[in-house]
């Protein structure tokens, strides 16, 4: 059941309408229908992983009680790393089983050893790396004793399994969502207006942004060796769109639902698009898994403390993680690595924190020199999004050195009978909305807010894709 | 949370009348731009057209029946109802949404050929339809073979869900006389200025025939289509059937052994009735020209001229 489907559109109504009618008597009855609501959810996918995740809940949930409870550091310890292997194993088993099995038999094979290595035909239960980071953090804050375990198992069970953040987060905390779970919630019509415009502005960036650039950028990725140079920076741009509003939209309907239901779960994006550098980038963009990453490994490992080459050794870690996180595929390695080659000039100017605040241009040369800096980041980023779009390494340099060599700038005509140029006028429009509200979560609040959330709707219906349905992109991680 | 729900009705009362505005002015819009397919079944509909003369069949006749010329030839007024990619029962349907509201004609010139007899599983062109969602008789056409016409009655704006040029197209036509740079159609006959190409993807698909084709179905549609005309003609009125000119690349020994029986057919039924008429300009010298073509079953915008001139000649012929 997607975000933008028909079912999903049934289904929302009928939860809210119990949550806040039938079982609102107390926090338990109202945390009992989210779970059932949720397993529901969940079950829509593959009714079978349903037992992972319960299972993966229950692993945690014990192994948290567990680890407060046991008086020496050994048990403790082992807890720990029972919780965290069985986690990283379920993971390592149905998401990169096969990609190391199948590097190892290439690696041989250019070794002159002739092998057929032994591949698990299984599909990827969907959001177990979100769920798993879910859990993984609860037992990490417990072990480090930043957070008590919970006892109440539907609680628990909640804070792993809530159905809007569990496919594709954003990858909540316990110390944030936990609390909020304990309490009984009252209906707040702000927030719950709030929840609104961003489910609406959600809907906006998946289906009429994210879902229309990618039948441009799939026509220009999956042809890229017919295609003139104007046609393949164009491809770049719109999967950069194509990305940024099928995540974020993903995460704003996340939000905004949360909020029908009175929790407000972690900000996953902050227009990363008006990056003045990489690190305001990373500070933006899957805010939850880069601050996950940030406090459960960069930290961990030491941080910054260590002086400049730790700073470096680790950033390039948590990057290059990053990147398989998202995937078992050499092109996201290659895309954590090359974003942490971008963070390196910064890391070494010990200016990667510069840029904090909010952008603010005003008719100087300063801000055509913010302006500059906010191309270049894009620029940078739309480099590194063609390795994580592209199926190969190899695929991702031809398209890069085609863009170079070709030097054709002609309007092109793609495989999708549609001319390369077209999404332009559409992509600039979402640019300027978001530029003019980039203070604010999403741009339908404020004044005049029953206008923009028709138009917003308008919007919707008109322009939106759906005869050419499209899964959320980051069901796959 | 009543304050809630009314917001939410709100919205929605909001998005609806805003929806509804913007799909009213880009239909108006469509309907009254001139020389298109819009403006041709609004014409219909709205029983505007009550020409003497009326040209009925799929693609090859809207590209290829040039109504203005047939018109002037024959001294009377020429509509071309014809249907892009439309079979019989298409044609039928459309002929009878026709005289619902107009006159009906003395003449109907019917275009026959093979592809005439086939099923159509799904309307074509359907966008020709959409400003047309709440008008009855269009909608009964097309509701039986699109079920996503209804939802389009009352979820506004949907039918133009990805057609970005022709909304902004319907809209912009209420505040400008775009007539001439969107024309498309002139007395529904649609001309084509387009330059010869072999399509070989049709060409594929002729059949090889060794010895004559029964046609027995071909044969009861062509039946029931002089008894579906005859029923709602008057008496006086002549049916002509015109099998057009196709590109000497299809015209083979097969070809003629594919259509023979039909042939025969049309010449007993011309005998046996003295309003139907049946001209065979299969293999008329246009056949021979590429220039007169854009695909090897199409004739071009120069073609049509020459075709429409030439089968008026004949029809003249016939009825003096």
């Amino acid at each position: 059941m997607f975000f933008n489907s028909l079912a999903f559109a049934i289904f929302l109504p009928i939860v809210f309408f119990l949550y806040w009618f039938v079982f609102n008597k107390n926090k338990s009855t109202q945390n009992a229908l989210l779970i059932v609501a949720s397993y529901y959810f969940y079950s829509c996918w593959d009714w079978r992983f349903l037992f992972l995740l319960v299972f993966s809940t229950f692993l945690d949930y014990f192994t948290g009680i567990q680890i407060e409870k046991s008086d020496s550091d050994k048990k403790r310890k082992f807890w720990f790393w029972l919780s965290i292997l069985v986690n990283l194993g379920f993971l390592g088993i149905f998401k990169y089983y096969n990609f190391f099995a199948s590097s190892f038999a290439e690696m041989l094979t250019s070794f002159g050893f002739k092998t057929s290595p032994f591949l698990l035909n299984v599909i990827l239960p969907v959001g177990i790396s979100f769920y798993t980071f879910h859990g993984l953090s609860y037992v990490i804050d417990i072990y480090y004793k930043r957070i008590k375990a919970e006892y109440n198992f539907v609680d628990y069970s909640l804070f792993v399994s809530y159905f809007p953040l569990l496919v594709a987060g954003p990858i909540e905390r316990a110390t944030h969502l936990l609390p909020e779970l304990k309490v009984k919630r009252e209906f707040d019509l702000q927030k719950a207006k709030e929840g609104v415009y961003q489910i609406v502005w959600g809907l906006v960036k998946k289906v009429v942004i994210a879902d229309t650039c990618a039948v441009y950028a799939n026509a220009i990725f999956d042809h890229y060796n017919s295609m003139n140079s104007f046609s393949l920076i164009l491809g770049a741009i719109y999967f950069a769109f194509q990305i940024y509003g099928d995540f974020s939209g993903y995460s704003d309907i996340a939000l905004g639902v949360s909020k029908l239901f009175g929790l407000d779960l972690l900000r996953n994006f902050n227009y990363p698009y008006f990056s003045r550098d990489i690190a305001e980038f990373w500070r933006r963009w899957h805010i939850s898994l880069s601050s996950w990453f940030r406090d459960y490994l960069y930290i961990p490992l030491g941080g910054s403390k260590g002086g400049l080459w730790m700073k470096i050794r680790n950033t390039f870690i948590i990057f290059i993680v990053s990147g398989f996180w998202h995937g078992a595929n050499w092109t996201y390695i290659i895309w954590g690595f090359i974003n942490a080659v971008y963070f390196l000039p910064l890391l070494l100017s010990n200016s990667n924190r510069n840029n904090i605040d909010s952008v603010v241009l005003k008719w100087n040369l300063d801000s055509i020199k913010v302006l500059f800096s906010i191309l270049t980041t894009f620029l940078l980023t739309c480099i590194a999004w063609i390795f994580f779009r592209a199926r190969t390494i190899t695929d991702a340099v031809l398209y890069l050195k085609r863009i170079i060599t070709d030097r054709n700038f002609e309007f092109q005509y793609l495989e999708n009978e549609r001319y390369n140029y077209e999404l332009l006028l559409m992509i600039g429009l979402f640019v300027l909305v978001e530029w003019n509200n980039r203070t604010k979560v999403e741009p339908i609040s404020g004044k005049r807010s029953m206008l923009k959330m028709a138009l917003a709707i308008v919007a919707i219906i008109a322009f939106g894709t759906y005869s050419d349905y499209k899964e959320f992109i980051y069901f796959q991680f | 949370m009543k304050f809630f729900l009314q917001y939410i009705i709100g919205i929605i009362s909001i998005t609806f009348i805003v929806s509804f505005g913007i799909q009213y002015l880009a239909d108006n819009g469509l309907r009254n731009l001139k020389n298109t397919e819009y403006n041709d079944w609004k014409n219909i509909v709205d029983g505007k057209i009550n020409s003497d003369i009326i040209v009925n069949g799929s693609s090859r006749s809207l590209m290829g029946y040039n109504s203005q010329i047939i018109g002037d030839n024959l001294k009377r007024d020429c509509f071309n109802i014809s249907f892009n990619a439309g079979c019989y029962k298409l044609q039928e349907y459309k002929f009878d949404i026709y005289i619902k509201r107009n006159k009906k004609p003395k003449i109907v010139i019917q275009n026959i050929d093979m592809a005439h007899f086939g099923e159509n599983t799904e309307i074509p062109d359907i966008a020709q339809f959409y400003p047309f969602v709440y008008n009855e008789d269009i909608n009964s056409l097309v509701g039986k073979y699109e079920n996503k016409f209804n939802l389009f009655k009352i979820m506004p704006l949907l039918k133009y869900n990805q057609s970005f040029k022709m909304l902004e197209e319907g809209i912009v036509a209420n505040f400008s006389n775009a007539t001439k740079k969107n024309a498309t159609t002139f007395k529904g006959y649609c001309p084509q200025d387009r330059v010869f190409k072999i399509d070989y993807h049709n060409l594929k698909k002729l059949p090889q025939l060794k010895a004559k084709a029964p046609n027995e179905r071909e044969i009861r549609i062509l039946h029931k289509m002089i008894y579906f005309y005859f029923s709602r003609l008057d008496k006086d009125s002549k049916l002509i059937f015109v099998w057009m000119p196709e590109n000497k690349m299809r015209l083979t020994k097969s070809y003629d052994l594919t259509r023979q029986t039909i042939v025969e057919e049309l010449n007993s039924i011309q005998k046996k009735y003295k309003n139907v008429i049946f001209i065979d300009m299969a293999y008329d010298d246009i056949s021979n020209h590429d220039e007169y073509y854009y695909d090897t079953f199409h004739l071009n915008e120069t073609g049509a001229n020459l075709f429409s001139k030439k089968v008026s000649l004949k029809i003249n012929e016939h009825l003096n």
